[in-house]
């Protein structure tokens, strides 16, 4: 039974890898594709591949979201910090410090364990019937964190446009809404940062390529942020890990960039881990690996949830140290070349794959999403206003209009 | 934190993982669809998991037939072995058609040289889902 576990651990952490490295091919499309072997290979089996999978994901998929500026929802915000060092030299950095919040994180995490498997149930209980309220305090608390009436006033459109346009594109069933996350995310966050970027660089900077030392208070405050995170998302229904990376940011008000993306990295990691104590606490999956792996397996019981925790810490340690010993060379690959040709190619790359993915629809999406996508660095206010995308519809859901 | 320290971290989370894996994969029986066991199976351990179709008792020992998507096998609970089903907070009564269980037994061939197999029931939890 091991070596049968292990081996189908290392393929979910060759298909995480495989997600993460391609914008737009999401873990979710091949936990459904993998769901249609059910009968063929053991539940166990089936279960631990697409947990390797989707935390090899959320490892690697900051190599494209920060390298090439092409997002997907839960590392939406780590373009904007991320990118920015990169076009400053600082790309390893970047890359470095999502590392260190994924591992951190999943061991401080391991260590709580006991004690998460008592404290989600007990926030869940005393929270679900507010979950609209805390999405809108989310909400006033980002636009009002903008300066000035006017950059308020900029904020709130950004936020409001982004959330009709979200509202509009998940509500119509032209396509699951896991697939129109790839042009809506790309477009209000890919495709505008590529786009204000092509006018401003001519090559990719010399990029620095040693890993440089960071504190231990920087580690140590932005995996507590992580996890905190991670308790929201675990808990509140419809809380992604950008909303979540927000609001810890607001609370805290500390606007160090490698703080962020050592919060945001680990984030995205202990989101995958949490979902599985939220389906063995409050029998409710939180992303869309819990569910398929709640499909897969007629019960879910303790053994179930240390056999998967298991699973993802192997999964982040062998997929950190394979991103550390590669990430060099893809840095090499991209230095040299003319930014502006690159990012000429990666925006109709992914074009391209959003045709593939989405089709018209999609393309039509994109082309909304870039157009709202563009106005925050143009107005001068935060991108993360364009998090209405998700917010504006849940908060609509929540309350039941 | 320096490169070396991180990767020796990371090289720490994959160990942890991989005690913890070893530990409960001798705690765990596979669950496995019906269809999957096969006469190389005879005299492993397996969890099947579906539905009573028919219930027999002949004797004390008790003669299950389990549904799944996959398939059907009957599953066999010999009187000494049906006596300590009650430890396990299982009634013998309580494992009647219709009801969905999971159960775990060792698969073997009856009659002999049939091919045909059924799972037997020696110890572990029946958990009526």
């Amino acid at each position: 039974m091991i070596l049968e576990l292990l081996l189908f651990t290392f393929l979910g952490i060759a298909l995480g890898t495989l997600t993460g490295l391609i914008p737009g091919l999401h873990v979710n499309t091949i936990a459904l594709l993998l769901l249609g072997l059910a009968t063929a290979i053991n539940p166990y089996c089936l279960a631990v591949v697409i947990i390797a999978m989707a935390i090899a994901h959320t490892i690697w998929n900051f190599i494209p979201s920060i390298l090439l500026g092409a997002p997907e929802g839960d590392t939406a915000l780590s373009v904007l910090p991320g990118h920015k060092m990169f076009l400053e030299g600082r790309g390893m950095e970047a890359i470095y410090l999502t590392v260190i919040g994924g591992v951190g994180v999943i061991l401080l995490s391991l260590v709580l364990l006991p004690l998460l498997i008592q404290v989600i149930p007990f926030f869940y209980q005393n929270i679900h019937t507010y979950i609209h309220w805390v999405l809108i305090i989310i909400a006033l608390v980002i636009i009002f964190s903008e300066p000035g009436v006017r950059k308020k006033a900029y904020a709130f459109m950004c936020f409001m446009l982004a959330g009709i346009l979200g509202f509009m594109v998940l509500n119509s069933f032209t396509l699951p809404s896991h697939v129109m996350f790839f042009p809506l995310f790309t477009g209000l966050f890919g495709l505008s940062t590529l786009i204000i970027s092509l006018n401003r660089k001519t090559s990719v900077p010399e990029q620095d390529m040693g890993f440089p030392r960071t504190e231990k208070r920087l580690v140590l405050s932005g995996t507590i942020k992580a996890l905190f995170s991670g308790v929201l998302v675990g808990t509140l229904p419809g809380v992604g890990a950008s909303q979540a990376t927000i609001l810890t940011q607001q609370i805290t008000r500390r606007k160090d960039h490698r703080e962020f993306l050592i919060s945001i990295g680990g984030i995205n990691t202990v989101v995958a881990l949490f979902s599985l104590i939220s389906l063995y606490t409050i029998f409710r999956p939180r992303s869309g690996a819990a569910v398929a792996v709640q499909q897969v397996m007629t019960s879910f019981g303790l053994n179930e949830l240390i056999l998967l925790t298991a699973v993802a810490l192997i999964a982040t340690g062998v997929s950190s140290i394979l991103l550390l010993k590669s990430v060099r060379r893809i840095i090499s690959m991209l230095q040299g070349i003319n930014y502006s040709k690159l990012t000429i190619g990666i925006i109709i790359f992914l074009i391209v794959l959003t045709y593939l993915f989405t089709r018209h629809m999609g393309l039509l999406v994109l082309f909304a999403s870039t157009s709202i996508g563009l106005l925050a660095p143009l107005f001068g206010v935060k991108r993360s206003n364009s998090m209405g995308v998700l917010m504006l519809p849940l908060i609509i859901f929540y309350m039941g209009i | 934190m320096e490169e070396t320290t991180l990767r020796n971290t990371a090289l720490l989370c994959s160990i942890i993982g991989l005690i913890l894996l070893f530990y409960i994969s001798n705690q765990i029986q596979a669950t496995i669809n019906i269809n999957t066991i096969t006469i190389d199976d005879v005299g492993k351990g397996f969890r099947v998991c579906g539905t009573i179709s028919s219930k027999r008792v002949s004797n004390n020992h008790i003669f299950l037939d389990i549904e799944d998507q996959t398939g059907s096998i009957k599953l066999v609970i010999f009187n000494t072995t049906a006596l300590k089903l009650n430890e396990t907070g299982v009634s013998p009564y309580e494992l009647r058609a219709g009801i969905e269980i999971c159960a775990p037994g060792i698969a073997e061939e009856y009659p002999k040289g049939t091919g045909e197999l059924e799972l037997v029931y020696r110890r572990g939890d029946i958990v009526i889902t």
